[in-house]
């Protein structure tokens, strides 16, 4: 099946940044440009929460001073959303919460910072579920999100603003964060890439902390050229960060055209077993003949607990939340509530300001590590999630990769599940073992459904090899186009 | 599922239960909230439960994390208190007013 939509080039930011360096353009224009989109489709998307006029001409005309004294930006002229659970200098950083309403940082996350050395400007924020806890977006204080395929329908989460805005091509490429699937999920529902790295690839200096074992940056970009390209800057170790591993990001764009001969693809044995919708299935499995026209060697793989996933996850994910949304007490910022006295006063600001989904998971999560339940919650979801990592490493000394779909079933109707917290859990089913296992994994679009909604392959790696996930994405892209669609919005 | 011999009843299936871990996370429930509650969390947390499907014999102990290297201990420029105390609602002589941690009366 082709694409329907208008096409596209395969690194809208490689000719952004040829443009630009080459004195074709401005980062200003193209800054302008952008801006003029965001005003244009804002109204019908919704996907960031604040942006700065000001503050991006005067960013974008101090990379046209450093491209004309000479430096060599890898990124000049690339206007990035960021997602609002990290922080950028002159920006808030409200999570999408009440609890962080006003709240203004002052400095810059180690990925924004770093961005921005390269060239790269910052857009705005982008919306989010509250703390990045949702699969919808919908979880947002502030607003909706709406996917730019369909807008009646979600564009995912918990990075569903980023998504929807480069989807929408408001932007070519925003940051998310991957807890259990808040970059693959929201990037495979709106049709673009997205890739969670290895954990402790990129610093989370400035990431609002989630769940700590889990948490991940991730870029989303139209292509997988351009996602290299983004992840070539971020990853890295960091003084800031102590759980940055102190490895470089290797040859990304090399990787990107390097193909995917020799590479041995493990399908996923489990993933017909998770009551995905039959579409998605039979998608898949089209997916998987091109992988292997496209050069890679297939074989089917077996990861035993990947089943697990879910419940092991939100037993770890809440718990670990319930211990970092702790320090939310009210005292030092966010809106004050008056109260007689201080354990009152926690009360009552944390009531006030926590939506009903984060109160559900920190509700869920100190009673996973209560006295009288750790053992059988916290430690024994502890113990399956070792079982798995080590399902994960037997498998990889098998296969280079291992390919599932991203989602079991494309992209669903606002308000089908605010009510039913496990279904929208669910969504995750196919994005949280490797979350859990700590490894790389991509989403890569691979066609539509029925209703012309996106669909999308995973690839998953061992630990440290997102080369190979670049190498074979970019081969499947190849094979298949489906990254060159946009939905009519972005036309 | 989870043996559940030396395991107290399930916490979620009372109200009061849902006002204790409440209470717990420092949380307050409107009232009718917690009744309300219950059945979510109780619906989620038997599908968590499938964790006890695995026999206990097939389980490795938990995996440490590994240990993150240390920086030099050496002391750098902070942010600064005027910095830090801009996003707090309310401050006095330079400090964050809390209410009475002691009582009086003692």
């Amino acid at each position: 099946m082709r694409a329907p939509g208008g096409a596209g080039p395969t690194s809208p930011i490689g000719e952004i940044v040829s443009a630009v360096r080459g004195g074709a353009k401005t980062a200003e224009q193209t800054a302008r440009e952008a801006l003029e989109r965001i005003g244009r489709r804002e109204p019908r998307i919704g996907a960031f929460l604040t942006w700065d006029e000001g503050r991006v001409i005067a960013e974008a005309r101090e990379v046209d001073r450093r491209v004309a004294s000479g430096e060599d930006l890898p990124l000049a002229g690339v206007m990035v959303g960021v997602k609002d659970n990290m922080t950028a200098e002159g920006y808030p950083a409200s999570c999408g919460s009440r609890i962080l309403e006003g709240f203004s940082p002052g400095y810059d996350a180690t990925a924004v910072a770093r961005l921005k050395e390269a060239g790269a400007i910052v857009a705005g924020k982008t919306n989010l579920d509250e703390f990045a806890m949702g699969s919808s977006t919908e979880n947002s204080a502030f607003q909706k999100t709406r996917n730019p395929w369909d807008p009646e329908r979600v564009p995912g989460g918990s990075s569903g603003g980023s998504a929807a805005a480069v989807a929408a091509r408001e932007v070519p490429a925003a940051l998310g964060s991957d807890t259990g699937g808040s970059v693959r999920q929201p990037a495979a529902l709106c049709g673009v890439v997205g890739l969670k790295p290895t954990w402790g690839r990129v610093s989370r200096f400035g990431l609002v902390a989630f769940a700590s074992s889990l948490d991940q940056i991730g870029p989303l970009a139209a292509s997988v050229e351009d996602a290299a390209r983004l992840y070539a800057v971020v990853a890295g170790p960091d003084a800031r960060d102590s759980t940055a591993a102190r490895v470089g990001p290797g040859d990304p764009l090399g990787a990107v055209s390097r193909g995917a001969k020799g590479l041995r693809v493990g399908v996923l044995r489990e993933a017909a077993a998770e009551g995905a919708d039959p579409q998605v299935l039979e998608n898949f499995s089209r997916a998987v003949s091109a992988l292997s026209a496209a050069g890679a060697a297939v074989e089917e793989v077996s990861v035993p607990r990947a089943p697990y996933a879910i419940p092991v996850y939100y037993v770890v994910a809440n718990a670990e939340a319930s211990s970092n949304l702790a320090r939310y007490d009210g005292i030092r910022y966010g809106p004050r509530e008056e109260a007689d006295d201080l354990e009152s006063f926690y009360a009552a600001h944390r009531t006030r300001g926590f939506g009903p989904e984060v109160k559900r998971r920190i509700l869920l999560g100190t009673f996973a590590l209560s006295a009288g339940y750790a053992d059988a919650f916290y430690k024994r979801a502890s113990r399956v999630r070792a079982l798995l990592r080590r399902d994960f490493a037997e498998a990889f000394s098998r296969v280079d990769a291992i390919a599932c779909p991203t989602v079991p079933a494309p992209a669903f109707r606002l308000g089908e599940k605010v009510d039913d917290p496990l279904a929208m859990y669910l969504s995750d089913v196919y994005t949280t073992p490797a979350s859990l296992a700590g490894i790389p994994a991509i989403s890569v679009p691979s066609g539509f459904s029925r209703e012309g909604l996106p669909l999308a392959l995973q690839l998953m790696a061992a630990p440290w090899r997102e080369e190979t996930l670049f190498a074979l994405s970019a081969a499947y892209e190849r094979e298949t186009r489906f990254t060159d669609a946009a939905p009519p919005i972005a036309g | 599922m989870v043996p559940m011999t030396s395991v107290p009843e399930n916490p979620f299936l009372s109200r009061e239960g849902v006002e204790r871990v409440a209470r717990l996370a420092r949380l307050r429930l409107e009232p009718g909230e917690a009744a309300e509650l219950a059945p979510k969390l109780e619906h989620i947390l038997a599908h968590i439960e499938r964790i006890g499907e695995i026999p206990e014999a097939e389980l490795p102990e938990p995996e440490a994390s590994p240990a993150t290297p240390l920086r030099a201990d050496q002391p750098v420029p902070g942010t600064g208190r005027v910095e830090l105390a801009r996003n707090a609602a309310v401050t006095a002589h330079g400090l964050v007013p809390v209410p009475r941690v002691i009582d009086a009366n003692r």
